[in-house]
């Protein structure tokens, strides 16, 4: 069991509660043990730093301060959310890289008792330890119920890739880590062109108008891949995606029921547990039909995107890395 | 990013533009209870801005709720006082 | 060490400090320099101490002679510019008064004193210190004769594209031998991919073939095709070089050329090279129809015969039975006196900017594939056409500046990509009608000619867009995107954000370094910049040439760069060459490292080090040899050696310890001062 603190953030007990049941039944079977961060506070979202500097990271610091001083050893803090993810690694990383405002915070912190060296902790999203310390050997050897024929949309949301400052994530722009990992689950996965495009974060209370086009997009291009459901890594993305989804129907007059669902609980599905405890039904848009298609053969109807994208005649794609060869 | 949001609120150079009081309502409920309040943030946000609004958005809220996927009342968390006290020294630091 | 050498002034030392206009002038006292030296180091041995106002000019030079002759200095040391300019200009002064041109010692007070500071006072006594080095230094010089090296006539070429060929056919033309070695089945290089060539637009292989055949035909070129260098020994004049002929697996004194294998070779294989993954090759090919050679190869990973055993179809249908299972790799050894490389560049890999999503997208191709797609010998017959391969586009938009000019990728600009997207515009224009958007940073089109092209496709009617393209997408969000690519991009003279749907994108990707560029750097002994083009001797001056005496780059190797530019570079280092050779021998420098073998105790630490591959090993007798005429004299392996088994001629620890010496006597006032205050 390797252990880890674990920074959940606010969405995880309110509206991300399935993204929680689910991980914490996903834990034991990739044999990760998770320690939250005790009396941790709200990581001020993408609402704070837009309004303050030093009040702002101070908020995040305090989480940083707290997990520090409860490490006993443990370097590695863990965040589910994306934007807590962003939050906390910005605040370690600018805390280093302008000394100024590093004392500054920490002259805040004091106030409270609390200290925080920048660098002392290891900031990773739940996917990036799933996929690099895990590891998708072991996570196959968990599966014993492959998600044969469920299309997935991976949707990864613009912060966990960008601005990545410890280059950890394989590509800023088009990163293919939730994709292998749900093509290690047996899902059929769909190479979704906006992988990393923004889910409208806050937009959704501030102009809906805008969410509801940033939702559409999303949407619309999951549904033109014939994506049977769309996965997300971050409580964020799904409330959008998802609770959002009726009203961006009745905007633009049109008739998506496309379930957004998190990671952890297609892990779940495809470890053989029982649905009921990964939070499904917790979703507005109900997974219940996409899902009664596992495990039945359903005519595989040919979508009309792809159509333009690799074809067996005409010219030979570029080769690209992980590609099989082809053969006469 | 948030740097040009930041001088953008504190020139006033917006216009129409509801995010700033967003941002505010929102930081002021992390003040208050070291959680976000999402019930409370959205109900008071959308009645101030987007009244018309909220009856579409009702089956949402209610299915939220029925899902257990918000919460009526705000959540605190135990430190408030230190969490007060960091971020009152906190602002007195930040230089405008 | 206290008792100092040259007591009584055994030497007498003439000084020379210049002021190169106001370069030194400006920030050093120099009159206060010479009349410092002339008192205080007339124990050292100092009999005369100048300043004069351009020591480099004729009557600078003169000076020295005349007081060489008239005061029968014996050693003479210039305070000037660094060594690299001045120092051949000052030892042969030396030598037409009579003095061995090594007794003279060059001091930097330019580079290294007036330009790097800023308190006059300060920058006059190290420029006091500095010289006092550079006499004692002087006092411990020999008299040395510089080592003349035969040059073989013969002269190597590696790398068979167009600079290579125009090095070749003008060296074998002024009557001397050259071996040709190119890599693949056929020398052409990325020129014989090509359709077009900008700005003129006339027919790549029409200009190109000419040279070809002259380079395979010539009586001077042995050209070795399919074939690899492997070892190079040896130094200027004199190198050994060893060449690997792989297997063609067919006879070249059979085959006639005919094709037939080719033809009925039922094992096809996507040609990643000359066809750049866009078409298909057999695996016996010859490359492509003009190929020189014009024998084909057997690629053997692809042969079914070589793979599974059986198949050999190609050798029933040759009629002249020249396909040979059993023929192995050859491998040829080849005295030479000069080597030219000439081994160019490959292109961008456009996969990592994946956000415009070429390997993802079908239809985004890169400027090779384009230029395949245009040819006439490609595999479309020259259409201008989607990836299913019969689709005309109806509209094309056209990406500069791929991983160039980009600090995530290459911060070089590629030189030759705004032509030759212009060119593409016109291509699409001429043959398809369709609507061509340029996508451009800046519009770079330098020379003769190209803004004159540049003009005549605006007028065609081409769209340009000036700003970076921030994604290549398909997903769309309006019906009239819908089975498009779409370009999103920031137009920065109308400040505005486009959405352009299109149906090809074409990436016009950065030439960068071969891939193994830092392997051949090191297989001949010469340096390259970290991200890996081949370093000349001088950017401005010297361009042809490398820091190794006797090799010579010429094309893109030296870095991006157009066809006239690197035929003009590969005729210039014939040039080079051929001035060499037709002086039949060389004079060396002879400030060269030696091994006192009786103190090497045989560690070989020093080994490796060289930069120059100067050193051998005798495993026999355990000792290590520096070979003189490779070794420059750079004291890389002086430095290294514990032993203290290897000293340089002009840099023995005697002159070193003496020049430290030389530079503590200098007492610094203003130092002295500030201790005080
Ligand atoms: C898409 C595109 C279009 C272009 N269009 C034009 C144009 O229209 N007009 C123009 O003026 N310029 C154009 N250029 C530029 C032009 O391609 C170069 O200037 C020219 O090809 C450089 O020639 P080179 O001989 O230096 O290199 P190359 O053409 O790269 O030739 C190098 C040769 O060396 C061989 N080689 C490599 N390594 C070894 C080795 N280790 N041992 C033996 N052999 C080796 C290679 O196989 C190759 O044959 C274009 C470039 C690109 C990318
Ligand atoms: S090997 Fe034979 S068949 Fe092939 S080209 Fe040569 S002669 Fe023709
Ligand atoms: S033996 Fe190899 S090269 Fe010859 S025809 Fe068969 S596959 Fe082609």
């Amino acid at each position: 069991m390797s252990k880890y603190l674990f920074y959940p953030g606010c969405a995880m007990q309110t509206s991300a509660r399935a993204y929680n049941e689910s991980m914490q039944e996903v834990l034991g079977p990739l044999g990760l043990n998770f320690e939250e961060v005790r009396d941790w506070n709200c990581c001020g979202a993408t609402e704070y730093l837009g309004i303050s500097t030093v009040p702002a990271y101070a908020l995040i610091s305090r989480n940083l301060a707290l997990a520090s001083r409860q490490s006993n050893g443990v370097k590695t803090l863990v965040a589910s959310c994306s934007a807590c993810y962003l939050n906390l690694s910005k605040a370690d990383h600018y805390m280093a890289e302008r000394p100024s405002l590093g004392q500054m915070v920490n002259v805040a912190l004091a106030e409270g008792g609390l200290e925080y060296t920048p660098g002392t902790l290891e900031i990773r999203h739940l996917l990036d330890i799933v996929i690099n310390e895990v590891g998708l050997d072991v996570v196959k050897e968990r599966v014993t119920h492959p998600l044969k024929g469920l299309r997935v949309a991976p949707y990864l949301g613009c912060m966990v890739p960008r601005p990545d400052y410890e280059k950890r994530w394989s590509d800023y722009e088009y990163p293919d880590e939730l994709d292998r990992l749900l093509k290690a689950l047996g899902a059929e996965v769909i190479d979704f062109p906006l992988k990393t495009h923004c889910c409208g974060g806050h937009m959704a209370q501030i102009s809906p108008t805008t969410a509801f086009e940033l939702i559409r997009r999303l949407i619309s291009s999951a549904d033109n891949y014939k994506a049977d459901v769309m996965v997300t890594v971050c409580p964020m993305c799904q409330m959008n995606l998802d609770a959002y989804q009726n009203e961006t129907n009745h905007y633009f007059h049109t008739n998506y029921k496309m379930p957004v669902l998190f990671f952890t609980q297609l892990m779940g599905l495809a470890f053989g547990i029982d649905a009921k405890k990964l939070g499904f039904g917790r979703e507005l848009v109900s997974a219940k039909e996409a899902m009664s298609r596992i495990g039945i053969e359903v005519p595989q109807e040919e979508p009309k995107t792809p159509a333009r994208r690799k074809k067996t005649t005409g010219l030979p794609m570029p080769k690209m890395p992980g590609d099989e060869e082809e053969t006469q | 990013m948030y740097t040009l949001k930041s001088m953008a609120i504190q020139d006033k150079a917006y216009k129409d533009s509801t995010a700033p009081d967003f941002s505010q309502t929102f930081v002021d409920m992390v003040e208050n209870y070291g959680r976000s309040y999402e019930f409370g943030l959205a109900t008071r946000h959308y009645l101030k801005h987007f009244p018309l609004r909220l009856p579409s958005m009702a089956p949402m809220g209610l299915g939220m709720l029925s899902k257990k996927r918000m919460d009526i009342t705000p959540k605190h968390i135990e430190g408030i006082d230190q969490l007060k006290a960091i971020l009152s020294r906190a602002k007195e630091l930040e230089v405008v | 060490m206290t008792e100092h050498t040259n007591p009584e002034g055994k030497e007498r030392i003439g000084v020379y400090v210049c002021h190169c206009g106001t370069n030194i002038a400006g920030m050093v006292d120099v009159e206060d320099v010479a009349t410092w030296a002339a008192r205080e180091l007339a124990d050292r041995g100092v009999v005369i101490a100048r300043d004069y106002k351009f020591m480099c000019s004729s009557l600078g030079q003169e000076l020295i002679e005349q007081d060489i002759k008239e005061e029968g200095l014996t050693r003479v040391v210039v305070a000037a510019c660094s060594p690299h300019l001045h120092e051949a200009t000052f030892r042969k002064a030396c030598a037409n008064a009579g003095l061995n041109p090594y007794l003279c010692e060059l001091v930097s007070i330019r580079e290294q004193v007036s330009w790097v500071h800023t308190d006059k006072v300060a920058a006059t006594e190290k420029s006091k210190a500095v010289l006092s080095g550079g006499v004692e230094r002087v006092i411990h010089h020999e008299p040395l004769e510089p080592l003349h090296v035969p040059i073989h006539p013969a002269t190597l070429v590696v790398g068979g594209g167009i600079a290579g060929i125009q090095a070749a056919i003008e060296v074998a033309d002024a009557g001397y031998p050259v071996y040709l070695v190119e890599r693949e089945p056929s020398i052409g290089g990325h020129m014989s991919q090509f359709d077009k060539t900008f700005p003129t637009l006339d027919c790549s292989a029409c200009i190109l073939t000419p040279k070809m055949v002259t380079a395979g035909t010539h009586p001077h070129i042995k050209l070795f095709s399919y074939s690899e260098v492997t070892n190079v020994d040896g130094y200027v004049g004199n190198f050994t070089v060893t060449i690997r002929k792989k297997a063609r697996h067919v006879n070249e004194e059979l085959c006639t050329g005919c094709g037939i294998c080719q033809e009925k070779c039922p094992k096809k294989v996507i040609d990643d090279v000359y066809e750049a993954g866009l078409g298909y090759r057999k695996a016996v090919y010859t490359p492509f129809p003009q190929a020189v050679p014009k024998f084909p190869v057997i690629d053997v990973p692809n042969c079914i015969y070589f793979q599974k055993g059986t198949c050999k179809a190609c050798e029933k249908f040759c009629p002249t039975n020249a396909i040979d299972f059993q023929q192995e790799d050859e491998y040829v050894t080849v005295q030479v006196g000069n080597i030219i490389l000439a081994t160019g560049f490959d292109l961008f890999d456009p996969r990592v900017v994946s956000q415009y999503g070429y390997g993802r997208l079908a239809n985004v191709f890169t400027s090779l594939e384009f230029e395949r797609l245009t040819n006439a010998a490609g595999p479309t017959n020259g259409e201008i056409v989607l990836r299913d391969g019969v689709t005309k586009p109806t509209s094309v938009g056209i990406l500069h500046c791929v991983g160039s000019r980009d600090r995530n990728y290459n911060n070089y600009c590629s030189v030759i990509c705004c032509m030759q997207s212009l060119k593409f515009a016109h291509l699409v224009h001429e043959r398809t009608g369709a609507t061509v958007y340029n996508f451009y940073i800046d519009m770079r089109t330098a020379y003769k000619e190209y803004d004159e092209f540049y003009q005549r496709v605006l007028e065609e009617g081409t769209l340009f867009v000036r700003g970076k393209v921030a994604e290549v997408t398909d997903a769309a969000r309006l019906p009239q995107e819908e089975g498009k690519l779409i370009i999103q991009v920031e137009d920065t003279l109308a400040s505005v954000q486009r959405r352009i749907p299109v149906d090809m994108v074409v990436l016009s990707a950065a030439m960068v370094p071969r891939h193994d560029a830092h392997e051949v750097a090191q297989l001949f002994g010469i340096s390259c910049s970290s991200n890996g083009w081949f370093i000349e001797k001088h950017p401005k001056l010297d361009p042809v040439a490398t820091m190794t005496e006797g090799i010579f780059i010429a094309g893109c190797v030296q870095g991006p760069k157009d066809i006239p530019s690197s035929v003009a570079q590969g005729a210039a280092a014939s040039a080079r060459v051929l001035g060499r050779i037709q002086q039949g021998e060389i004079a060396l420098e002879p400030v060269r490292a030696t091994v006192d073998e009786s103190k090497c105790s045989g560690c070989r630490i020093c080994n490796n080090l060289c930069p120059y591959n100067a050193i051998l090993f005798h495993e026999d007798r355990m000792v290590t040899e520096i070979n003189p005429a490779l070794c420059q004299g750079c004291g890389t392996c002086v430095a290294a050696c514990p032993a203290g088994a290897i000293s340089g001629t002009c840099f023995s620890n005697e002159q070193i310890f003496a020049q430290i010496e030389g530079l503590m006597r200098v007492n610094f006032q203003h130092e002295k001062l500030a201790e005080m205050a």
